[in-house]
């Protein structure tokens, strides 16, 4: 029988509770299963079922922790479980190490805590607390322009707890500006030679779930691809390469040239490489899909002028697209010099101002749509839209 | 002496001051009532994945299972100098994957080469060269591909009596060779070179360009690479390049690498699999939400939260760091000591025995886990506010109006609501009274909120909060991460008041 302690937060040495014993062993249970297939082979059913034995055991442990939680016996048995789950893990699930090893320091760190008197542990947990707030802090200061604590303290102190715990947001929701929002445009070219354009996210088919969760995850991919390298000018090279062009695709008139070229960072260009394999499954893979031109939207908002003249939202004219490449089904740029290769291909509006026309308000306007000629098909035709399928 | 013992009261007052801000106890009803929003909401949140769950997580997903691994053992992070030394400058390879294998291949077939560093002399003189570096580039990409006709046609180039109009279509770097020997000596260099090219035509064309698009300091900088790779064991340069082609960079000049990131959907390939996976998930956040083994399924609904978050970096927006954040905190709280399952078996079992239940007491745990959300909201409006006036349209006034005339966020495909802005646009005193004022308003709130919400306002600036996020949910489609921010701002609701409306008979019994 254990006395009753002084210090009421204060750890016990009390027998831990009967579900974090039986944990424990079904997590060594789990182990033994999966230990004689922990190889570089690729996990078979028996090591998947010892990984289901592991976290069963693992939550039983957990239960056991949760009924006696100032049991020291039980936090120690918590960290033999979740080492003995660390070791029995398959050796190609190892982001499951990492979670395991954290779980086991934890118990462990825990246990210690609750030995130290009650000041001792207030410390520690104000020390813990300092921590996560000066990661925070590090975390909301880190975009640039940022200071040089900043940056090394970022990088080097407090980026493992922060990614784990994915407390490592900025929080700077519509900062500096809000911007114009970013679309995928897919043109997929079979071996037939037809063409079909995919396009994300697009209202109201992209809102699967009556609050849009999905639509907006949809939106976030899109705008994945929009992370560009801030150029002090065009490369003389790729402006060379793009006069190559300007007959057959002249450069958008209202638009200065510098801003007309956008070139994706490299890890965007990654991420861009994987999309363009999914849609290319998604259409039937290397047998039916030739080539896929992707190009990336920025669907820019009216300003108050346009409004007042009765402009559609939704113009053709309102849609930029940036060329990111033609690629194989597996992902690989066609062409890496191509001339439009990153430049905006113009979808320009015969402008009333431009044709000395009055329009009347409203009235739908006319556009040279030098994007169908660059695709070799027209991305707001019906017939070629994904959407009408 | 008195200074000595002054020191030591205020820092024993310090002390008593941080002490009773994290560690009094507290009702931990706002954050049982919390875990009932933010879990409905997560449930919601994993159940709408179900539409997209193959799309996202699947191995070929948008994002597939290679390049989310690859992403999460080799990131590089640089690393950040703790003097003024500059990194030394190393050769950038390009972007493109099929450039990487070029440059990768005209490297080793340099260091293969019977003499490298011949070669490397070569390309040092031709980067001396100006612009007849490229001429003489262009020129080599040109000549055949046959070895053969190759070595005939540069053999031509020796005769001393070549006509002039032959002599006008040579680089001048060649014509600069005055001597036969000279001349004899430069063709086997650039032979040299030349062999080293790809055979393809156009796997030359493209690496010809790229060497062409080189800056003197790129061209320099090859060379100096070559040399480096040069003087590595065949196994350190095989490590070595394994990483440089995939990340562009040396291994030498990150801090570290990777991320600290677990999901299963980093390891799951066959889709029976992941459906069961996406099932339990569901199951663990509903034991959440009702509160059954409510310390337990907490731990569970984060780390399932998490394994999503992880493995879907691009398809992430606000509400899933505010979901994370709900999570993570409330783990640390007894959020299931009211409304749950746990609380409705304790005063079963208190019944069965004849018992009254231990009534639910305020808890230091509760207190500290308050306090913490009350923290990171003050740091979230706080870095919100301060990073919007970087911005002019802060600072004009037209910010909200960028953000109602996104028609991708705002519902601009609905006739009324494009009605108003049209409406809005028309009457310019209304507009410029619009959006300033909801402009001040924002900037005002989210600057002001971390030091009035201590204070007696504090009523005021929730309201104003709860009216704040109400507008991005109407007006932006934000609706999930609205309801989030108000289920973090339940931890500045007095218990009283959330008792007044939920309370039923198991209110804890001492209000702190």
């Amino acid at each position: 029988m254990n006395e009753p302690s002084a210090d009421p937060g204060r750890g016990d040495f009390s027998n831990p509770d009967r579900a974090a014993i039986i944990g424990l062993v079904v997590t060594a249970a789990g182990g033994v299963l999966g230990a004689p297939f922990r190889t570089n082979d690729p996990p078979g059913y028996v090591s998947v079922a010892a990984m289901a034995v592991i976290v069963f055991g693992l939550i039983v442990t957990g239960i056991g922790i949760a009924r006696k939680p100032r049991s020291i016996p039980g936090l120690l048995l918590g960290a033999g479980a979740s080492a003995l789950a660390w070791l029995g893990c398959h050796v190609a699930w190892d982001s499951y190490h990492l979670l395991t090893g954290v779980m086991t320091a934890v118990a462990l760190v825990a246990s210690l805590v609750l030995l130290m008197p009650r000041t001792g542990r207030r410390l520690f947990v104000s020390g813990l607390v300092a921590f996560h707030f000066c990661g925070v802090m590090a975390s909301i200061t880190s975009p640039a322009p940022q200071s040089w604590i900043s940056l090394w303290s970022w990088t080097t102190l407090f980026r493992p707890h922060l990614v784990f715990c994915y407390t490592n947001n900025a929080y700077q929701f519509y900062s500096p500006e809000p911007g114009p929002a970013n679309l995928l445009w897919f043109c997929i070219e079979g071996h037939d030679g037809r063409k079909a354009w995919f396009k994300i996210p697009r209202k109201p088919e992209t809102r699967l779930d009556p609050l849009g969760v999905e639509y907006f995850r949809r939106l976030s991919i899109t705008e994945s691809a929009n992370q560009n390298y801030s150029l002090a000018a065009v490369p003389q090279q790729a402006l060379d390469r793009r006069y190559q062009a300007v007959q057959q695709i002249p450069m958008h008139p209202e638009i200065p040239t510098q801003s007309q070229y956008r070139l994706p960072q490299d890890n965007v260009r990654r991420w861009i490489a994987s999309y363009v394999r999914h849609v290319g499954q998604m259409y039937g893979g290397a047998e039916k899909v030739k080539s896929i031109r992707l190009y990336r939207v920025m669907h820019q908002p009216l300003d108050v002028g346009m409004f007042r003249a009765g402009e559609d939202p939704f113009a053709k004219w309102t849609y930029l697209p940036y060329f990111l490449g033609e690629y194989d089904v597996d992902g690989n740029l066609n062409d890496p010099y191509d001339p439009t290769l990153f430049w905006l291909v113009p979808i320009v509006r015969k402008t009333p101002s431009l044709a000395g026309i009055a329009r009347q308000k409203g009235a739908p306007v006319e556009v040279d749509n030098y994007l169908a000629r660059h695709a070799g098909s027209d991305p707001f035709e019906e017939d070629t839209d994904a959407r009408s399928k | 002496m008195h200074a000595a013992s002054d020191d030591v009261g205020l820092i024993r007052r310090m002390w008593a001051g941080w002490s009773w801000f994290w560690f009094t106890p507290a009702d931990p009803t706002p954050l049982c009532f919390m875990r009932i929003v933010v879990g409905l909401l997560t449930l919601y949140v994993h159940v709408a994945y179900t539409f997209d769950l193959e799309a996202f997580f699947g191995p070929k997903g948008w994002c597939d299972q290679t390049e989310s691994n690859l992403t999460r053992r080799e990131l590089p992070h640089l690393r950040v100098r703790w003097d003024w030394t500059e990194e030394n400058y190393y050769f950038r390879m390009p972007l493109d994957k099929r450039q990487r294998n070029l440059v990768r291949d005209l490297m080793f077939n340099i260091l293969k080469s019977p003499e490298p560093d011949r070669v490397l002399m070569f390309m040092h003189s031709l980067g001396l060269a100006g612009n007849e570096r490229d001429e003489l580039l262009r020129y080599l990409r040109d000549m055949p591909t046959d070895k053969a006709e190759r070595d005939a046609s540069l053999q031509a180039l020796l005769d001393e009596k070549l006509p002039e109009e032959e002599k006008s279509l040579l680089p001048k770097f060649f014509l600069r060779q005055t001597t036969l020997e000279s001349r004899q000596s430069f063709a086997a260099e650039a032979k040299r070179f030349q062999d080293l090219l790809p055979a393809g035509k156009d796997d030359r064309r493209i690496l010809v360009q790229l060497l062409l698009d080189t800056s003197p300091i790129d061209w320099q900088a090859f060379q100096d690479f070559v040399r480096n790779l040069q003087g590595m064991s065949p196994a350190e340069r095989d490590e070595f390049m394994a990483y440089f082609m995939t990340w562009a960079i040396p291994k030498s000049v990150t801090h570290t690498v990777g991320m600290s990131q677990f999901s299963p959907w980093f390891h799951v390939t066959d889709l029976r699999i992941l459906w069961l996976l996406h099932g339990l998930h569901i199951l663990a956040i509903i034991a959440f939400l009702v509160g059954w083994q409510t310390r337990v399924s907490n731990v569970l609904t984060w780390f399932v939260g998490l394994a999503y978050i992880h493995r879907a970096q691009p398809y992430l927006f606000g509400q899933d760091t505010m979901m994370n954040l709900a999570h993570f905190y409330l783990m640390f709280s007894p959020c299931g000591a009211r409304w749950s399952v746990d609380r409705w078996l304790e005063r079963k079992r208190a019944q069965e025995r004849g018992e009254q239940a231990p009534p639910v007491r305020p808890s230091i745990s509760a207190g500290f886990v308050i306090r913490v959300f009350q923290v990171q909201y003050c740091f979230m409006y706080m870095s919100a506010g301060l990073s919007k006036l970087k911005g002019p349209s802060w600072w004009n006034g037209t910010a909200l109006f960028g953000c109602l005339n996104n028609p991708e966020f705002s519902p601009m495909h609905m006739s009324l609501y494009r009605d108003f802005v049209r409406w809005m646009c028309e009457h310019r005193i209304a507009f410029e009274l619009f959006n300033t004022g909801v402009v001040v308003f924002t900037l005002l709130l989210e600057i002001a909120f971390p030091f009035v919400v201590w204070t007696r306002l504090r009523p005021v600036v929730v309201a104003c909060a709860i009216l704040l996020h109400m507008g991005i949910a109407i007006l932006m489609g934000l609706n999930i991460f609205s309801m989030y921010m108000f289920a973090l701002l339940l931890a500045w609701f007095p218990p009283a008041t959330i008792n007044n409306v939920f309370g039923w008979d198991d209110a804890c019994v001492e209000q702190s």
